[in-house]
């Protein structure tokens, strides 16, 4: 029995993110404690609903991360293809087309990022700062910036409550899930890994780095592009600011969730976990009354912590 | 026999001066100059001009920091909200506690220091990347303003400070003065002080910097307190300009300063730049941002503008260097 505890007791241990999920339940006990309505099932799936926009966007992120390249325009992306769909969907009633469209969109940044990136040879945080102003201005200009709302059926489907939560949570989750097991199980998804963690060796096994960090982009592109449309459903009405200041969240879910930006490292569970606990935090905030001008201390404070842990815990690790 | 030797050493050396970061910003903004001059005349009117000078002082003491972060192969995102937070520090000792002027600068310049030295501790003594820990401190410092200020803006400086930011030296300002000031101070450190080469040798390679006797994480520490300090320095500056400070100050300026550094060439891997490259990539951002608010477009498309324009220059750079590469094979 004791050996069985012992057993269970290292395994966990090996998980990666055990790190930052131990402190993240404390808190969230904490929390709970201090406001009662905390662990609630309506405050948590109010939560669970808002989270899987910046999720899916976080994810593309992270794929890009882990072949060794930031992208940073995956908000405005999805901001932008939120528009596109919202116009075509708007001006022809078509769901098909709209939804194409929006997807062509941003496949076509992401391959503009992969080509200006892996191409062209520019450092990946100019180059993807560069269509993040691209696509920051080109959503205002879709339709003059002023929202559009969808046509009615789309309510009824964004307020669907399957297990509890909306459709879309159980898509992302699904797709989480998709690019969890294509990371582990695939050649492609063990190429990715090479590319990241040293790109010469990559090349001398025979991987084609180029395609491989140009697919990344790619997926960053698309998945961006469907967190936009999928955000757009949800409140039944494309909004140009959606997507703004995403960037730094997910860059900062993915880092909580064990991605380096040197390469090599992080899987979707860990970006899951990452994103998370960016979400409670903000929830967090709310909970406890702390006033308005508070949060943003206390955010970056926990972000600075929750990265520390991990640090600690790896370096603690290595000494082993 | 040695005569087209020499005809070649100075066919090279046109060559290489052509080749060098600071002409290839300067040939893109000529072309857009002269563009913008033939549309609207007003673009090169002297008061226009001045305007632009004028400007420049901001954005430029964020780039020189944000250059020396970016020189030692880190990155500091938290330049605009520490300069939001030392402005609003700066405005309230002031209008708030009655500090003389001079102790507001001096007090607001350790704000930058402290924020400089708590980023340089979390990224090289915690080993955080430079990444989040300057996202963390970007929220820190954005509330802290937002809890110092309460929200409101912040005014009633004085006579001193308005008489400071109205005098017109030259045409210009006091502030562009400053910050040439440390334009040229910094140029001259990293080109001809030992610190300079430290600073690009760690970016090049920080493992070799350590077998040749560098201390490494000093030059890093250095570079992460200076960043902070010209944050700070950029954020008296705007709070004088505008005889006021509200949490919005410096809100959205971490991509404009690091704009600035990659038009004007520096590196964001570390190791390649120059404070002449970068003075130009302020200079060719403000007259940009100038051109395109002359010709009448709106923040939209200025925005898109800026952002192809950023990615062609950086493209042209790139096209160079190997073009560069091939005349050497």
């Amino acid at each position: 029995m004791k050996n069985k505890v012992k057993a269970l007791y290292t395994r966990m241990g090996k998980i990666p993110e055990i790190g930052v999920l131990i402190p993240l339940a404390l808190i969230m006990v904490f929390t709970h404690l201090v406001n009662n309505n905390f662990l609630t099932s309506a405050n948590m799936t109010a939560m669970l609903k808002s989270i899987p926009f910046i999720g899916l966007a976080t994810l593309g992120a992270s794929l890009c991360l882990v072949t060794g390249n930031v992208d940073i325009s995956v908000g405005r992306v999805a901001g932008l293809t939120g528009m596109v769909f919202g116009y075509v969907m708007t001006q022809t009633n078509n769901l098909p087309l709209a939804i194409i469209l929006g997807i062509c969109v941003g496949v076509a940044i992401g391959l503009l990022n992969g080509f200006l990136v892996v191409n062209m040879g520019i450092s990946s945080f100019i180059a993807t700062m560069g269509t993040l102003y691209i696509c920051g201005g080109l959503r205002y200009l879709v339709n003059h910036g002023t929202a559009m709302t969808l046509p009615e059926s789309f309510r009824n489907f964004s307020q669907l409550t399957p297990l509890g939560i909306s459709w879309f949570f159980w898509i992302v989750v699904g797709i989480y899930i998709i690019v969890g097991f294509v990371q582990r199980k695939t050649v492609f998804g063990r190429r990715l890994y090479a590319t990241g963690d040293n790109i010469d060796v990559a090349k001398l096994q025979g991987v084609n780095t180029n395609r491989i960090r140009r697919m990344a982009y790619l997926l960053s592109g698309l998945f961006a592009a469907l967190a936009g449309i999928m955000a757009t459903i949800d409140i039944n009405s494309a909004q140009p600011a959606t997507g703004t200041a995403w960037e730094f969240k997910a860059v900062a879910a993915c880092f909580i969730g064990g991605t380096s930006l040197s390469g090599g490292t992080g899987r979707a569970f860990g970006v899951a976990v990452g994103v998370f606990v960016i979400f409670v935090i903000n929830n967090i905030i709310n909970m406890i009354n702390l006033s308005n001008y508070w949060s943003d201390v206390f955010t970056g404070c926990i972000l600075a912590a929750a990265v520390l842990v991990d640090i600690i815990r790896k370096s603690q690790k290595i000494k082993e | 026999m040695k005569q087209p030797i020499r005809l070649g050493n100075r066919k090279q050396s046109v060559f290489e001066m052509l080749m060098s970061p600071e002409v290839s910003v300067l040939i893109p903004l000529i072309i857009l100059c002269v563009y913008t001059s033939t549309v609207t005349p007003n673009f090169l009117k002297i008061k226009n001009i001045q305007v632009i000078i004028r400007y420049c002082a901001f954005i430029g003491a964020l780039a020189i920091g944000e250059a020396f972060a970016l020189m030692c192969g880190e990155i500091d995102l938290s330049v605009g909200t520490c300069s939001t937070l030392t402005s609003i520090i700066f405005a309230t000792l002031i209008a708030n506690f009655g500090v003389p002027p001079l102790v507001a600068v001096l007090l607001a310049l350790i704000v930058g220091l402290i924020v400089g030295c708590i980023n340089a501790f979390l990224t090289l003594v915690c080993k955080v990347n430079s990444w989040i820990s300057t996202i963390a401190m970007q929220y820190v410092c954005v509330g802290l303003a937002t809890v110092i200020c309460k929200g409101k803006s912040i005014n009633g400086l004085g006579e001193a400070i308005t008489n400071f930011s109205t005098a017109r030296p030259l045409g210009l300002s006091w502030m562009i003065f400053i910050v040439l000031g440390f334009f040229i101070l910094t140029e001259i450190a990293i080109r001809f002080t030992s610190i300079g080469r430290q600073v690009h040798s760690v970016g090049i390679n920080e493992k070799a910097a350590r077998v040749a006797g560098i201390h490494v994480k000093k030059v890093k520490w250095l570079c992460f307190v200076f960043s902070s300090f010209m944050a700070a320095v950029c954020g008296i500056l705007q709070c004088i300009n505008s005889t006021g400070a509200n949490h919005s100050t410096g809100e959205g300026n971490d991509f404009p300063a690091i704009i600035c550094c990659a038009i004007g060439g520096v590196s964001t891997n570390g190791g390649k730049g120059s404070l002449l490259g970068v003075l130009f990539g302020v200079v060719m951002y403000q007259t940009l941002k100038n051109c395109l608010q002359l010709l009448g477009l709106s923040n939209n498309v200025q925005l898109v503008l800026t952002g192809a324009i950023l990615l062609l220059a950086v493209c042209f750079d790139v096209m160079k260097t190997r073009l560069k590469q091939r005349n050497l094979k």
